[in-house]
């Protein structure tokens, strides 16, 4: 009787700690900016991991063709046509705890290079986001601010 | 000597073909539905779907997969209807085991088109996703201007995947 009760005990802990786990994780979503101000990001879960797609360009249009921004820079030529508005580059994220979201990747438009990257979320509207190529202490690190929606008057 | 030699080139071209072998054979998925839902505000939106991986129909396994590429993308809608909505798609495979990978776009979409077919990467390697039980199909759209209701759709899509025998 009292082996059954502490398994199912054991079995509601684990239970509701991956549940918080996850919850905590989702404190993530939301539309961010980078330091740059040139995009805003939004941050949505797709299975169990986090992405983050162009939703808005400062300069929505390229000077030189007079058209929307595309993602010339691709190595893959099948996909150099396709609208940086809407593109993903933060992929594949996944919430490790402590405020911290790592095996991710980021996409630089302006290079067409994709790093290594890791979220760290110093408070509820500020995110440190890391690329880096190979070992995390070659890289560089972006502050990213939560788009804050003014409140009406 | 010279027998020794040649009789080591066979081996090592032996040796290579084994490694290398595998067949191409055509993978469907048809009428895969997919909805958009609304009310959808201009810009970039998506529609997803959980795919059951069925190696059955190639008469394979997991185990045999040794690579796969997109073949075709197609989109359509009832005839009535268009996809000028729409300025351009994108598709692309993620799963929770799998890195997310773009294989085609579209762009723009051909006006008054009620059946579109994307351009496919013949570069995304997608053999992972056929190593999984299951992967999520994302599509994403930039939509001119707002919907105040849902968006479905369907899809056609082929892919090759290479099997060992």
């Amino acid at each position: 009787m009292f082996k059954s009760l502490f398994s199912a005990l054991v079995l509601v802990l684990m239970f509701s700690s991956s549940v918080f786990a996850q919850d905590a994780g989702d404190r993530l979503l939301g539309v961010w900016e980078p330091s740059n101000g040139k995009a805003r990001v939004k941050i949505e879960k797709i299975g169990s991991k986090y992405f983050g797609k162009i939703v808005w360009l400062k300069e929505p249009e390229d000077p030189e063709t007079g058209k929307p921004k595309v993602d010339k820079n691709n190595a893959d030529p099948a996909l150099q046509n396709a609208p940086l508005k809407g593109y993903r580059l933060l992929k594949d994220f996944v919430y490790k705890g402590e405020d911290e979201w790592t095996e991710g990747t980021i996409y630089d438009p302006e290079n067409g290079s994709t790093y290594s990257s890791t979220i760290k979320m110093t408070d509820e509207n500020t995110l440190d986001i890391r690329g880096y190529i190979g070992i995390s202490a070659f890289g560089r690190t972006d502050v990213w601010k939560r788009l804050q929606i003014p409140k009406k008057k | 000597m010279k027998l020794f030699k040649i009789i080591s080139c066979v081996f090592v071209l032996a040796l290579i073909c084994s490694c290398s072998s595998g067949v191409d054979k055509a993978y469907e998925i048809k009428g895969l539905e997919l909805t958009m839902e609304g009310p959808l505000f201009e810009g970039p939106n998506s529609a997803s779907a959980v795919h059951k991986v069925n190696l059955g129909q190639l008469s394979s396994s997991a185990d045999k997969v040794k690579g796969a590429t997109l073949k075709s993308v197609v989109l359509y809608l009832p005839d009535s209807l268009t996809f000028d909505d729409f300025s351009d798609f994108k598709f692309q495979l993620t799963a929770d085991d799998a890195a997310m990978t773009e294989a085609a776009q579209l762009n723009p979409v051909p006006a008054g088109s009620s059946r579109i077919e994307l351009q496919v990467s013949s570069e995304a390697e997608l053999a992972d996703f056929f190593k999984l039980d299951e992967f999520i199909i994302l599509i994403d759209g930039n939509l001119k201007e707002e919907i105040y209701d849902n968006f479905s759709f369907k899809a056609d899509l082929v892919f090759d995947v290479k099997v060992s025998e």
